[in-house]
């Protein structure tokens, strides 16, 4: 090992050690903090979508119930229309639950975007009158 | 309607926590023992660091990274543990590399001292490029809560 004699430069030498340490320190605090921020947006985000998710949990809910509903009267043209409500109603739920499952996928966007085309191609066919149920108010 | 479980402040992580608190002890005793018993710090090894500054001010540089650190990790202060953690990095910095020097200048006997301080000191650094408190903490502890149940 090679010996060096620095008899006075430790302090010069810790003293820019010093400086160069605390520069870092701060830089990397404000790293921190700026992917801390981003940890949080992202969180945010993510709340929000859960947030959907339990909002059209509760609308599939109520249309099932209303369909129970539906069901149960004894009017055959009721049934067949509350069996018509349940496909849709299925097919909505198949693609609702593989979204959930692959928020950000294009393959899960198409797949919603055809269930909503199917459920509003269904409203238009089977309630096309003005005050007949609506999504969400059944 | 927003969800207000992740909006809300959120805590700091139980590791930042248990980092600071142990962090804090280090200098804590360093710092009493460089203050209460000087002469324990005879070792060849410390002349660099003791040259450059005397012992009670390495003293009290350490009491107060460690009052900064345990103090965050008491308080759950951000701004505190933040300032906590550059101090401790600076502060073991500067140990490790007076160590370093007594190694070049032939007053240490083992590397092993400045080999550790320095890799304490890192460890300190990449702490502080870390987030100090967690957007899902309190998601996870409430889950975790009732999942107990």
């Amino acid at each position: 090992m090679p010996q060096f004699d620095l008899p006075g430069w430790s302090q010069f030498i810790l003293a820019i050690v010093a400086l160069g340490g605390a520069l870092g320190a701060h830089r990397l605090n404000r790293r921190g903090q700026i992917t801390q921020t981003q940890q949080q947006n992202a969180a945010n985000e993510l709340a929000t979508r859960a947030q959907g998710f339990e909002e059209m949990e509760a609308l599939v809910d109520r249309l099932n119930h209303e369909i129970e509903r539906i069901e149960s009267r004894a009017d055959r043209d009721s049934q067949l229309q509350a069996r018509r409500c349940r496909t849709t109603l299925d097919h909505f739920v198949m693609a609702f639950t593989t979204l959930q499952g692959q928020v950000v996928s294009e393959q899960a966007r198409q797949a919603a975007e055809a269930a909503q085309v199917e459920v509003e191609t269904h409203q238009a066919e089977d309630h096309p009158e003005p005050g007949g149920p609506e999504l969400g108010m059944a | 309607m927003q969800p207000n479980i992740l909006h809300r402040a959120n805590d700091m992580t139980p590791r930042a926590r248990w980092y600071l608190g142990i962090a804090g002890l280090r200098h804590l005793l360093v710092g009493a023992f460089a203050l209460s018993m000087p002469t324990s710090f005879k070792s060849t090894s410390f002349i660099p660091i003791i040259e450059a500054a005397p012992l009670w001010f390495w003293a009290i540089f350490s009491l107060g990274s460690a009052v900064a650190c345990t103090g965050a990790a008491i308080t759950k202060s951000e701004p505190l543990a933040r300032l906590g953690m550059a101090w401790s990095a600076v502060l073991t910095l500067l140990i490790g590399t007076g160590l370093l020097l007594s190694v070049f200048t032939g007053q240490s006997s083992s590397p092993t001292g400045p080999i550790i301080w320095l890799a304490v000191a890192f460890k300190d650094f990449v702490v502080c490029a870390q987030p100090i408190r967690s957007p899902f903490e309190g998601l996870t502890e409430r889950l975790a809560r009732k999942s107990a149940t």
